[in-house]
């Protein structure tokens, strides 16, 4: 990958990213709302907003934050499975899209049901609370942001695999051409007949 | 006397297999978290342990 198609796709990654997190932390006020509200309007406007919130925002960045994650990875030299932090950042993000995908629809569906003008009071308060995916979802989102800030050191066992292979050929062909090089200067210093 | 480094560097080819570098401990940690937090939510589903507020009772 070029250096300018690299910058583009970090900050689209970036972006993604960062958003994803925004979007969450967005979510995460909501659902305090639907926790600690007291008025059935503001249950409502809650569940809605979170139903909005999480089928235009959430899972679109979340899908984004992975693509452009894996396009960086295959694209540069960081590779997707030879350090560990880029192995544990896949494996986080994947695991938090399959876990979101799956709250996205009970989210959408108690978002619908809050919406219906005929649901009661009653009905609105027994929709169920999505707090702990939510904190765990943000808290899971943090870790992949200090792991991709922080690139903590160690490789893989295949990423060591990898190196010790590209070392090899790498001298090799040191030695080949340091070979050459002394063939050439011998001929060089060889009397003309 | 300490061998001078940057000389050695350039004249020596470091041959030997090296030995495989060990996981480092920061993965340990966050397999062992991962691991605590995926047997807490099998335990909830297997159990039916509700969460979230007022589902805790008094």
């Amino acid at each position: 990958m070029g250096a300018g198609l690299r910058k583009l796709a970090l900050a689209a990654h970036l972006t993604c990213s960062v958003g994803w997190l925004g979007a969450v932390a967005a979510y995460l006020t909501l659902d305090l709302t639907v926790a600690t509200a007291q008025k059935p309007q503001v249950l409502r406007a809650a569940w809605v907003a979170m139903g909005l919130v999480t089928s235009w925002a959430i899972v679109p960045l979340a899908f984004a934050s992975l693509l452009t994650g894996l396009v960086m990875a295959v694209g540069t030299r960081w590779g997707l499975f030879r350090h560990w932090w880029v192995l544990i950042s896949l494996m986080l993000t994947l695991g938090a899209t399959l876990v979101l995908l799956q709250e996205a629809g009970v989210i959408t569906h108690a978002a619908a049901i809050a919406a219906d003008p005929t649901t009661s009071d009653v009905e609105l308060r027994a929709l169920p609370p999505t707090l702990p995916h939510s904190l765990g979802g943000l808290a899971v989102l943090l870790t992949i942001q200090v792991l991709n800030v922080y690139k903590p050191q160690g490789l893989t066992p295949y990423g060591w695999r990898k190196q010790e292979a590209e070392r090899s050929v790498a001298r090799h062909d040191a030695v080949t051409q340091r070979g050459a090089g002394e063939d050439l200067a011998e001929a060089g210093r060889s009397p003309r007949r | 006397m300490r061998p001078d480094i940057s000389t050695r560097k350039d004249t020596e080819m470091d041959d030997s297999p090296k030995d495989r570098p060990r996981t480092p401990r920061w993965v340990w940690v966050l397999g062992i978290v991962a691991l605590i937090l995926i047997l807490a939510a099998v335990a909830q589903l297997v159990f039916g342990i509700r969460h979230g507020p007022g589902m805790h009772g008094i």
